[in-house]
C-alpha cells in the first residue's frame, strides 16, 4: 500500500497554489508572510483590442505604408488620435478610438490596446510564501491542524466552525459568516438553506449524489467529509469538529486529486515547535492504527489494523488483493483490501 | 553474439513498471519485471518509484541499469555486453488546455480535433476564421483564455494567405505578452508558403512547432506530420509539468513519449505485420482515464477519455448490471469511485456496478471516437461495425479483474463487435513498452510478441440475426482435433456459448447459419470453416444480435446477464 496522509493530522502542512489563469506579474517574494486575501499576483490585460488592417482598409501598396502609419509600436495614444492616415484628393484617417497604446505595427496591420482590465489572484489562506510560480502566482505553505474531506466544491472560505443540528437549529443568528458543520447526509434544499442564511462555508458529513452538479455551483465552499451516500461518519473525526466548534478555520475545499494525495480540508493554523526534518521519517508501520473503511457495508466505520498478512487474498468479489485484519469497534474482526482503507490519525 | 539489453519504463496514474528485454540466446525475451505504486505526495515520489522499479529488476539480474547519479549505464560499444536503450513513457498529468485555429470547421478544425484529442486534452476554445473573420475578437479571445497548447492550421499549400497572416501576427503579440516562461507550446501545420513566416514571425523558440500542412492539396488529409509536432509539443508540455523527469530524458539512447504514442506504434506494427487485411483495435482502461486506438489501413485513429460520472451514467450503469441495485446506491458508488481509484469491489453488488461502469466508459470511448473519425463505425446500440482483429486489451482495469471470463464480459458487452474477431488481453501491460523500445531495435517487437507474451482471451463468432429469442441461428460442427469424431452444436438466438481450446491444438469449426444469420463470412447465410487458436477461453460464440438481445423485465435482464457470464465458465 502507498501510505497516503492520514485524514486527522496535528502538525500538518498545507500547500496551497494561488496562481493567475493567465500570466502577469507576482507581487510577493519567497518566504513573505501573507494574509488572508492579499493580492499574490496580478495581470493588466487590454480590456479589447483593435487591429486595422491599413494596407487593405486603405488600399495601398507596401511602398506607400510607411508614411501613412503615424504611430509605432509601444506608443501611448489619446481617443482621437490620428493611427493611420492615406492623403490624397478625399483623405481617409483611421483614429484611436479610444485612449490606448500601439501595441504593433506588423505587415500593414497596426493592433491599439485599449482599457485595462485586471485579474487578480488573492490567497484565501494565511501563511508564508513557499514557491514562486514565476509569471502566475505562488504556493502558500502554513502549518496546523487539518481534518482532510473526500469530496469539495473547488471554493475555500473562511469563518468559525458551528456544528449544526439542522432539524432544530436551522435558524441560528451565528450561521451567518460561519462555516457550518452538519452531521449527516444532506440534502440540496438544505444546503441552499444554508447558503441562503449567510453561512461562509458548508461541511457535510456525507452528501447526496445528485446534489453534486448543483453545489459545485455554490457561491460559497463546500466539503464533504466521507464522500457520497449513507454513512457514518467516525468518533475521531466527530470529537475534532467538537474540539474546533466556535474556533476560526479555513474551508479548502478544493476538488481532490487522489494521483497527487490532495483532497479538501478543514484547516487550522497553528504555531508549532516542530521544525521541518533534514530527512523523511521511516514509514511508520500500520499495525495498531486506526483505519476509516470505504465501500459498502463498512463506509465510515473505523476499527484498528490488527495485521497485514503477506499472502494476496481473494475477495468475495473475486478480486485479489493485500488485506489488512481490523478489528472493529464492536469487536467483530473482517479483512479489507488496503486499498479501501484510509489512515484516520499519524 | 553480444548480449544486449533494452529497459522501458512506464509511468501511469498509479504505477511505475519497469521491464527488461535481452537478446541472450539470439532471441530477445522478457527477462525481468517490476511495478510499483506511488502517488505523487512530493517532488520527489516520482523518480523514487521509477528508481525502486529499475533496482527491483538489477536485482532480479544482477545487471547494473542506474547509477546512484541517475545516469543509465548505456553501454554504446556494440561488442561489450549491456543496456543499450531506454523507453522512457508516461500517461501522468494534468489535461492539455488546448486551443484550435483552423480556418474552416471541416478541413482543418475537424482534422485537428482528431489530431489533438488522440492525447490527454481538453479543447478550451475553437476559432474558425471563416465564422470570426474579425482580427480584434479573435485577438481578445486568444489573450483572455487560460492554455498550454495552440495549434493553427488551414489553407492549401501555395493557398491564400490573408487569415492565417493575421492569426500569426496576432500569435506573435500574445508570445510577447506571456514571457518566456509561460509561452504557450505552438504548433503551425497549415500553408507550407507561411512555414518560415510563421516561424520569424512568432520567435517562440524551441516552443514553436512548425509542420507539414494538414492538407496540403484540396481533399488529401495528411496528420502525418502534424502528429510529430504535436508529440514534440507534448513532451516538453510534460517535462515542464514533471521537471524531474528531465534529467532522465536527456539522457542519450533515452526515448521519451506519452505512453499512448507509443501503444499506437504498436497497434500501427501489428496492422501492418498482420495478413487479415483487418484493423487492430486497442481499449486501454485505466480507473481515471480511457484510451481507444484504431488502426486501419496504416491510418490511425484514436482518442483519450477522462473518466466522468454524470448524470447519464447511472441509468447506463443500473441497465448494464446483473444484479439488482439501488439507484441512489449506485449512484454513490460511482460518486466515491472517482474519490478512491484503487478502491477494490469486495462485494458481488460492487463487482455488478464496476463491471457494468466499465463496460458503459467502453461504449462512451467508441462513440466520441465515431463522432471524431468518420472511419470508424460504431454505435452504442449495434456495436462496432469494422473490420477489426485482433481486439487488444490492456491497463488496470482490466488487469486487476478476477478471471478471463470477467474480462471478456466487459470488453465484449462494451464492444459488441460484428463478425469474428480475437479478443487478446496484455496481461503484462506490455505493449506501451514494446512501442517505446520499437526504435532501438524492430527484432526486439517481432520476437517478443511472437513469445505468447499476450494472452488469447477467445475467439468470438457474432452471430448477427433478426430472428426471435430462442430461434436456431447456427450450427456447428467441431472437430477438437481428437481423430474424426466431430461433435455438433446448435446455438439459438440470444445464448452466449463457449467452446473449450486444448493447449497446443487448434480448433476447427465449421459454421453453418441459418439463411437470416450473418456470421461475418461475407454474406447472411455463408458459412465455412474457421480455425480458432487456443485461448484462454477459447471460442465463443455471441449469439445476441445487434442490437444486443435484452429481456424487458429488469429481473429477468440481470439473469440473462448472469447466464450469460455462467456460460463463459464459471
Amino acid at each position: 500500500m502507498t501510505l497516503k496522509n492520514a485524514i486527522i493530522q496535528t502538525n500538518h502542512l498545507l500547500s496551497f497554489p494561488v496562481e493567475l489563469p493567465v500570466p502577469g506579474l507576482v507581487n510577493v517574494h519567497l518566504g513573505e508572510r501573507v494574509e488572508a486575501d492579499d493580492l499574490i499576483a496580478e495581470a493588466v490585460l487590454p480590456a479589447r483590442f483593435q487591429v486595422f488592417d491599413v494596407l487593405n482598409q486603405f488600399r495601398l501598396k507596401e511602398s506607400q505604408l510607411e508614411v501613412c502609419i503615424k504611430r509605432l509600436a509601444g506608443e501611448e495614444v489619446k481617443r482621437g488620435d490620428v493611427i493611420a492616415k492615406k492623403n490624397g484628393l478625399i483623405s481617409r484617417i483611421f483614429r484611436a478610438p479610444e485612449d490606448g497604446k500601439v501595441v504593433a505595427v506588423r505587415d500593414g496591420r497596426v493592433t491599439l490596446a485599449m482599457g485595462e482590465k485586471t485579474i487578480q489572484a488573492r490567497t484565501p489562506i494565511a501563511g508564508t510564501v513557499a514557491e514562486i510560480i514565476p509569471g502566475l502566482g505562488a504556493v502558500i505553505v502554513s502549518r496546523g491542524f487539518c481534518v482532510r474531506g473526500a469530496w469539495g466544491n473547488g471554493k475555500t472560505g473562511l469563518g468559525c466552525l458551528l456544528n449544526l443540528d439542522l432539524v432544530n437549529e436551522i435558524n441560528l443568528p451565528e450561521m451567518k459568516d460561519a462555516v457550518v458543520f452538519v452531521d449527516s447526509l444532506t440534502a440540496l434544499a438544505e444546503l441552499k438553506a444554508l447558503q441562503e442564511k449567510g453561512a461562509a462555508g458548508i461541511m457535510v458529513s456525507s452528501l447526496e449524489t445528485a446534489t453534486r452538479t448543483e453545489v459545485e455551483k455554490f457561491e460559497i465552499p463546500v466539503m464533504s467529509l466521507l464522500g457520497f451516500g449513507e454513512a457514518t461518519l467516525d468518533p475521531l473525526s466527530q470529537s475534532a469538529m467538537e474540539e474546533l466548534h466556535g474556533k476560526q478555520i479555513t474551508l479548502v475545499a478544493r476538488k481532490a486529486d487522489p494521483y497527487r494525495d490532495l483532497k479538501p480540508e478543514l484547516f487550522q493554523e497553528r504555531e508549532t515547535d516542530e521544525t521541518a526534518q533534514l530527512f523523511a521519517e521511516p514509514e511508520p508501520t500500520l499495525i495498531g492504527r486506526t483505519a476509516r473503511l470505504l465501500g459498502q457495508p463498512y463506509f465510515g466505520s473505523v476499527g484498528k489494523i490488527v495485521e497485514l498478512p503477506q499472502e494476496i487474498e481473494r475477495t468475495a468479489s473475486g478480486i485479489q488483493s493485500k488485506v489488512a485484519v481490523i478489528e472493529r469497534e464492536d469487536e467483530t474482526v473482517i479483512r479489507v483490501p488496503l486499498e479501501n482503507l484510509e489512515i484516520l490519525t499519524n | 553474439m553480444t548480449v544486449s539489453s533494452y529497459l522501458s519504463i512506464d509511468v501511469s496514474p498509479q504505477h511505475a513498471r519497469a521491464w527488461l528485454f535481452e537478446n541472450q540466446s539470439g532471441i530477445f525475451q522478457l527477462v525481468s519485471q517490476a511495478v510499483n505504486p506511488f502517488v505523487l505526495t512530493d517532488d520527489r515520489a516520482l523518480l523514487s518509484a521509477i528508481e525502486q522499479s529499475i533496482h527491483e529488476i538489477e536485482k532480479n539480474t544482477g545487471m547494473g541499469l542506474l547509477s546512484g547519479s541517475r545516469r543509465f549505464q548505456i553501454e554504446p560499444d556494440q561488442n561489450i555486453p549491456g543496456l543499450r536503450g531506454v523507453g522512457l513513457t508516461t500517461s501522468i498529468g494534468k489535461a492539455i488546455r488546448v486551443v484550435l485555429v483552423g480556418i474552416s470547421e471541416k478541413y482543418s478544425l475537424e482534422p485537428l480535433r482528431r489530431l489533438a484529442r488522440f492525447y490527454n486534452t481538453e479543447i478550451v476554445v475553437e476559432i474558425c476564421l471563416q465564422n470570426e473573420p474579425n482580427i480584434s475578437t479573435q485577438l481578445h479571445q486568444l489573450t483572455n483564455t487560460a492554455f498550454d497548447l495552440l495549434i493553427l492550421a488551414g489553407g492549401l499549400d501555395g493557398g491564400p494567405e490573408k487569415a492565417l497572416r493575421a492569426v500569426i501576427s496576432n500569435l506573435r503579440l500574445l508570445v510577447q505578452m506571456w514571457g518566456g516562461a509561460n509561452r504557450p507550446q505552438i504548433v503551425y501545420a497549415g500553408n507550407q508558403s507561411l512555414a518560415d513566416y510563421a516561424k520569424m514571425e512568432i520567435e517562440a523558440g524551441d516552443d514553436l512547432h512548425i509542420a507539414g500542412n494538414i492538407q496540403p492539396e484540396s481533399g488529401r488529409e495528411d496528420l502525418s506530420f502534424a502528429s510529430k509536432a504535436l508529440l514534440a509539443a507534448i513532451r516538453r508540455l510534460r517535462l515542464k509539468e514533471f521537471p524531474e523527469l528531465q534529467e532522465l530524458a536527456d539522457q542519450a539512447n533515452v526515448l521519451f513519449f506519452p505512453g499512448e504514442f507509443a501503444r499506437a506504434r504498436m497497434d500501427h506494427w501489428l496492422e501492418q505485420t498482420q495478413t487479415n487485411g483487418k484493423g487492430v483495435l486497442q481499449v486501454h482502461l485505466e480507473p481515471d482515464h480511457a484510451h481507444a486506438i484504431a488502426v486501419q489501413d496504416g491510418k490511425r485513429m484514436g482518442v483519450w477519455q477522462n473518466s466522468m460520472v454524470d448524470d447519464e451514467m447511472i441509468p447506463a450503469v443500473l441497465m448494464q448490471s446483473d444484479q439488482p441495485l439501488e439507484q441512489a446506491r449506485t449512484a454513490a458508488f460511482l460518486a466515491n469511485r472517482e474519490l478512491h481509484p484503487g478502491f477494490v469491489p469486495v462485494t458481488i453488488e460492487e463487482m455488478s456496478m464496476e463491471i457494468a461502469w466499465m463496460c458503459v466508459r467502453i461504449r462512451r470511448l467508441l462513440s466520441e471516437m465515431a463522432v471524431l473519425h468518420e472511419n470508424f463505425h460504431y454505435d452504442d446500440r449495434l456495436g462496432l461495425l469494422g473490420d477489426f482483429e485482433p481486439i487488444l486489451l490492456s491497463g488496470s482495469s482490466f488487469e486487476r479483474l478476477p478471471s478471463a471470463r470477467h474480462m471478456f464480459m466487459v470488453a465484449q458487452d462494451g464492444i459488441l463487435p460484428h463478425g469474428i474477431t480475437t479478443l487478446v488481453g496484455d496481461d503484462y501491460q506490455l505493449i506501451t513498452a514494446l512501442g517505446a523500445l520499437a526504435e532501438f531495435d524492430p527484432l526486439l517487437v517481432t520476437q517478443i510478441v511472437d513469445s505468447d507474451v499476450f494472452n488469447g482471451l477467445a475467439t468470438v463468432v457474432n452471430v448477427d440475426s433478426l430472428v426471435a429469442a430462442g430461434e436456431k441461428v447456427l450450427q456447428l460442427e467441431v472437430d477438437e482435433g481428437y481423430g474424426e469424431a466431430r461433435e455438433h452444436y446448435q446455438v439459438y438466438q440470444a445464448e452466449l456459448k463457449r467452446f473449450e481450446t486444448v493447449p497446443g491444438i487448434d480448433l476447427r469449426v465449421y459454421l453453418a447459419p441459418e439463411p437470416e444469420s450473418d456470421v461475418g463470412m461475407g454474406l447472411r447465410g455463408l458459412g465455412g470453416w474457421l480455425n480458432a487458436n487456443p485461448s484462454n477461453l477459447g471460442l465463443v460464440v455471441d449469439a445476441r444480435g445487434r442490437p444486443c438481445y435484452l429481456p424487458v423485465d429488469e429481473q429477468k435482464r440481470q439473469e440473462a446477464r448472469r447466464d450469460w457470464l455462467w456460460n463463459l465458465g464459471a
